[in-house]
């Protein structure tokens, strides 16, 4: 192993042209610069997308009474409603962790704030990952009491009805489709669990935090409905046992849900964590195809700019690269000499791009709210993307003068003034 | 008899540019022995350079072979000329040619990078002493003068302990006073035992050495031998 030091002469030479390295060290900076304002928000907001997705239950599968997605955007009524036998029917399929209907009974309204009354069961806790900030969930018998039992969502009982406490009773006034208009009928709820904050769920409007659970029997019972099966179902939540048999659980309840007459994509609509990741993930890998072009217009940028210098650099020192090869330098010592110097300058140009870069990251969520998906660990994960491109082709693009300086016969190199 | 160190057998150089072909130097033979003092001279376009530089391996003769330890240097890849320069030959240039980023002492360490003989780093500072330059080790190229930047550059082709030491006109550049000093120097190291090819136009020196070779036309026209 030769000696490293010969690399001292390298690193000297970045301080003798400094007007010309302080523009290559620039282009550095703004592609650090650019790289991670471009890429790093777009990261962060992935990111924020999988992991609210991730966070919204367990291995879930979700199916809503109705074409929830249809081409149009508006909800279609379906011909044929999910209901509780619907539930007692996959609660029976392979690889089913467990099952929960959801019941939109009403809303109750507070100032310009609504809050859903949602009927299920004592399963919803697992699959939809609620955690209980105090007291329990609710059961999965009726509670035959002239109170409904009922959980608080986060920001019921932080604001709409601030101060409540487990163990309290209140009486609200719940508003409740009747025919084609609404009526508002006085509820009495007794409160048995306070519900900790959860991330929104893309794409769905219910807000987790502003809703009020209750057991589905209880609601059926306050409503007076008889045939607990001829009650229209919103929803029914499936957890998988694994994430692995999300795929295979969900054509399961495709196909059981054939048989019993309904048509997919008309009667309901079934969507899987795993499928809703898959769709972000396939949106968000088109965007990086865009953001590509962009990103590779940025390198060009500071590989040119070190090509050219590199050019310039070697061309100045024509008679001392022959002068060194007199002392005994090989063609091998110019060209890693050339590239270290070469590398240093691109690395001072990184260092000051990552410290500039995380300083502005951070500026920028004062003004701006979606940067707030911006964390440290997705800076860190921008820079590990970018910081390896940007070195990797500032020592492939001074590769080439890198090459012509070793090439330079000294004999020839020495008569050159 | 004297050991001899490199010999040239029947060397041609010739340079083919667009127009024209130079025949640079001229079915040279020459023999270069143990503690000789060779000097060089001829007029400007002679073939001085281009000899030193064929001796020195920094170029390759067109014909003929340069012999050294029974190895001819022309048959030697890139990696071992490399090797031989930067163990074997020392270059003083007219131009002195030190590096301008590097101070004194890094310019004298400088073919130490290159070789893998170790050197003493105390082997920097008595060779700085010998050319008198200890108190500016500190000071770039550019902050000495014509024949102090000489001194770094003999200092540095001395600290591999060069087997032959080549000067292409070291004192060409300096004033008359800067180059007694520098000749000093050049003859202290004559009587220390080194072997120097040296191309001059000083007739000063030519009564110290022990040879002189006349060239013109990239041919040895005339030999003396003291
Ligand atoms: N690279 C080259 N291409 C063409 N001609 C050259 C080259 N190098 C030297 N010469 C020619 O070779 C001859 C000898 O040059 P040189 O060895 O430098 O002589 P000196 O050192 O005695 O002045 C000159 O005519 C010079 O023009
Ligand atoms: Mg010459």
């Amino acid at each position: 192993m030769r000696s490293l030091s010969k690399y001292r002469i390298s690193i000297s030479n970045i301080r003798r042209n400094k007007l010309r390295n302080s523009m290559v060290i620039l282009s550095f900076i703004l592609a650090v610069l650019l790289g991670s304002i471009i890429l790093g928000p777009v990261y962060g907001i992935q990111n924020y997308y999988v992991k609210t997705v991730n966070e919204a239950g367990f291995n879930v599968i979700a199916i809503f009474s109705g074409n929830f997605a249809s081409s149009s955007g508006s909800f279609v009524p379906p011909t044929k409603y999910l209901n509780i036998s619907t539930v007692s029917y996959i609660e029976k399929l392979e690889n089913v962790y467990a099952v929960a209907p959801v019941f939109l009974a009403g809303y109750f309204v507070f100032g310009n704030k609504s809050a859903y009354l949602v009927g299920t069961n004592s399963q919803m806790k697992q699959i939809a990952t609620l955690d209980i900030f105090k007291g329990n969930f609710v059961g999965d018998s009726p509670s035959n009491s002239q109170f409904i039992k009922v959980d608080l969502g986060y920001n019921v009982w932080n604001y709409l009805l601030k101060g409540i406490d487990v163990n309290q009773t209140v009486s609200l006034s719940l508003i409740i489709p009747y025919g084609y208009s609404y009526k508002t009928v006085d509820i009495s709820l007794k409160v048995i669990g306070l519900l900790k904050e959860r991330p929104k769920i893309p794409s769905i409007n219910v807000d987790p935090n502003n809703i009020i659970i209750a057991n589905i029997y209880d609601v059926f019972n306050f409503l007076n409905f008889t045939n607990y099966n001829l009650v229209p179902l919103d929803a029914i939540f499936v957890s998988a046992k694994d994430f692995n048999s999300i795929d295979s659980l969900e054509s399961n309840i495709i196909a059981t849900l054939k048989n019993l007459g309904f048509t997919k994509d008309k009667d309901y609509s079934i969507i899987s964590q795993k499928d809703a990741l898959y769709y972000i993930n396939n949106v968000f890998s088109q965007f990086y195809r865009f953001l590509n072009i962009i990103w590779a217009a940025i390198l060009s940028i500071s590989s040119l700019s070190i090509l050219i210098v590199m050019f310039i650099t070697v061309r100045e020192r024509y008679k001392e690269i022959g002068t060194l090869r007199a002392i005994g330098a090989r063609k091998i010592d110019v060209l890693t000499m050339i590239l270290v110097e070469a590398f240093v300058l691109s690395l001072i140009g990184v260092v000051i791009g990552m410290v500039l870069g995380y300083i502005i990251l951070n500026m920028l969520k004062f003004y701006y709210a979606f940067m707030q998906t911006v964390t440290d660990s997705i800076i860190i994960l921008t820079y590990s993307v970018i910081v390896p491109e940007i070195l990797v082709s500032s020592i492939v693009f001074s590769l080439y003068p890198a090459y012509i300086a070793s090439k330079v016969a000294p004999s020839v190199a020495l008569r050159y003034e | 008899m004297k050991k001899v160190i490199i010999e040239l057998k029947n060397v041609y150089k010739e340079y083919v540019t667009n127009y024209t072909k130079v025949l640079a130097l001229n079915d040279i033979n020459l023999k270069i022995y143990e503690n000789d003092f060779i000097a060089v001279v001829g007029p400007s376009g002679s073939g001085k350079t281009t000899l030193l530089n064929i001796i020195g391996a920094l170029d390759k003769p067109t014909k003929g072979k340069v012999i050294f330890k029974e190895q001819d240097l022309t048959e030697l890849s890139d990696k071992e000329l490399s090797k031989y320069r930067a163990e074997n030959v020392g270059f003083v240039f007219q131009t002195f040619n030190l590096i301008p980023s590097l101070n004194v002492l890094e310019n004298v360490k400088l073919p130490s990078y290159f070789s893998s003989k170790k050197i003493h780093e105390k082997k920097f500072y008595e060779i700085l002493d010998l050319v008198g330059l200890k108190e500016r080790i500190f000071h770039k190229p550019l902050q000495l003068s014509g024949g102090e930047q000489q001194k770094v550059a003999i200092a540095r082709a001395l600290i591999n302990d060069p087997v032959i030491i080549l000067a292409d006109e070291p004192t060409g550049n300096l004033d008359s006073k800067s180059a007694e000093s520098i000749l000093r120097i050049f003859l202290t190291l004559k009587e220390s035992g080194k072997t120097i090819v040296m191309a001059t136009h000083n007739l000063r020196l030519l009564d110290h050495v022990t040879r002189i070779i006349y060239l013109q036309d990239g041919a040895i026209i005339n030999e003396v031998i003291k």
